[in-house]
């Protein structure tokens, strides 16, 4: 589980490891760096004995923090666009013999931010709709191989610091309500991550799964 | 100019005193939608990294009765985009139309198993850094144009579906997607519209491939229902005029997707 220094990741963790999971966890900023990657990931492939399956919930403050684009610095970018985008490239590419290996699972942990764009989130929507779609150009590349890759959006306010300002999403309301718990929302996530990365799931890759409640619509 | 559709019809004059940078306009799609708008009336400045390609292209607009000038433009380096709108403003009283098509690094079949960080940088840095610097630079003058503010990024289909041979160029076409609706939703209320083009459109480096595999074309040809590879002056160029006129006006945070219909997934 890359992505244990946030709520989200950390959920997500702990609920895989309720279910009988053996999970080792990483740090967001884990794998920001080819190097880096090859030696955490690969340090858990020899202790384990293989890996079947890697979840990424990779974002940092530069991307859960509203900023109007004329106020995005260098540094924003930096953090938010390279170091999460480099952080799932070089985690995917480090953990590709092993996935190769097990036919495995990969899933991606994003906002619907991703999809829909976010007034003042410009560089939250472009880091995680680049994530999903590089998610669906591995999926087409590796699913020869019998690797899949999937991704999971959740909503906006699971991730982002005030998702109200991104606005669109409260235009509408959850289609199964808005009275869900936070209890409940960690536990639907956890079972679609589980889902994912479990057998019963082997016929798709390249899918994105609105977990929301039914808030985002759209394909 | 050139005839503005496969019909030898004229294109309107509807950029009548308006300006537009188009970057990454020596050639190929970024030629072809520079050319598009000067021929609809627009003061178009061309953006490109080398005088070589720049400057005949801006001759070539000139020559067939536009206005054009090449700025030489690095689009990796924010000082280098701040001052290209910076002379832009200066020289034409204003910008009204930022275009950004620029990119470095798409040739080539790559895989993630085995990637380095070279075809990484190249990529994220004319597609995605360029694009956050060509919005922040252009904004005041945009904003300041108010309903005519027009910001069009360059997108791809790939960055819609991804693509199995350019794994890395489908997520820095997708940032700019991202980017474009955020921005379309940022900027809505002053009238600016953001959107993506995503074409297929027959450039150098596709007419490149074409000689190294010369069943691409007709295979391409094959899967499309038009039956033709798009040009990027008629077709895509086309489609920039139409977002950067008001006819486009009630259109934001669109990706266009200008391809003959290879591509109908959304």
């Amino acid at each position: 589980m890359l992505g244990c220094d946030h709520d989200v990741g950390c959920s997500i963790a702990d609920g895989l490891s309720g279910a009988g999971w053996t999970v080792r966890r990483l740090d967001a900023t884990a794998a920001r760096t080819q190097a880096a990657a090859r030696a955490d990931l690969g340090s858990i492939v020899t202790e384990l004995g293989g890996l079947d399956a890697l979840v990424v919930a990779s974002w940092n403050p530069a991307l859960t923090t509203p900023k109007p684009i004329e106020s995005i610095t260098d540094a924003d970018i930096t953090e938010g666009w390279e170091a999460s985008m480099q952080t799932l490239i070089w985690s995917l590419q480090a953990s590709f013999p092993a996935l190769s290996e097990s036919k495995g699972r990969v899933a991606v942990v994003l906002p619907t931010t991703a999809m829909s764009g976010g007034s003042h989130y410009s560089l939250a929507a472009a880091s995680f709709e680049a994530q999903r779609i590089l998610m669906k150009a591995t999926a087409r590349q590796w699913g020869p191989g019998g690797v899949r890759l999937n991704a999971i959006a959740i909503a906006p306010e699971s991730v982002l610091d005030d998702a109200a300002v991104s606005d669109v999403h409260y235009l509408a309301p959850a289609a199964l309500g808005e009275d869900r718990s936070e209890e409940q929302r960690s536990l639907d996530l956890v079972r679609a991550v589980a889902f994912l990365i479990g057998e019963q799931s082997s016929g798709l890759t390249g899918q994105t799964v609105g977990v929301d409640g039914g808030r985002w619509l759209a394909p | 100019m050139s005839p503005a559709t496969e019909n030898g019809e004229v294109a309107p004059r509807r950029l009548v005193g308006r300006t537009a940078i188009v970057t990454g306009a020596g050639q190929g799609v970024g030629l072809g939608i520079a050319k598009r708008l000067a021929a609809e009336g627009a003061n178009v400045v061309i953006a490109a990294r080398r005088a070589k390609t720049g400057e005949p292209a801006a001759e070539g607009i000139r020559a067939a009765g536009g206005e054009a000038v090449c700025i030489v433009t690095d689009v990796t380096d924010r000082a280098a985009v701040q001052g290209c709108v910076d002379q832009t403003a200066e020289r034409y009283g204003g910008l009204e139309i930022m275009v950004h098509n620029a990119v470095r690094g798409a040739a080539g079949v790559h895989q993630i198993a085995d990637l380095d960080i070279d075809r990484w940088t190249g990529l994220s840095q004319t597609a995605v850094w360029a694009s956050f610097f060509c919005a922040q630079s252009a904004s005041p003058h945009l904003k300041a144009a108010g309903v005519r503010g027009r910001l069009i990024l360059i997108s791809s289909p790939s960055g819609v579906e991804g693509s199995h041979t350019l794994p890395l160029y489908s997520p820095v076409k997708a940032a700019q997607r991202g980017l474009a609706k955020s921005l379309a939703r940022e900027w809505g209320s002053v009238g600016v519209t953001v959107n993506c083009i995503a074409p297929v459109a027959e450039t150098p480096a596709l007419q490149s491939a074409f000689l190294s595999n010369p069943q691409l074309k007709s295979r391409l040809e094959g899967r499309t229902p038009l039956g033709r590879i798009g040009d990027p002056e008629r077709d895509t160029g086309a489609v920039a005029a139409f977002l950067a006129s008001d006819d486009g006006s009630y259109v934001t945070g669109q990706t266009i997707v200008v391809d003959g219909g290879h591509f109908m997934g959304f």
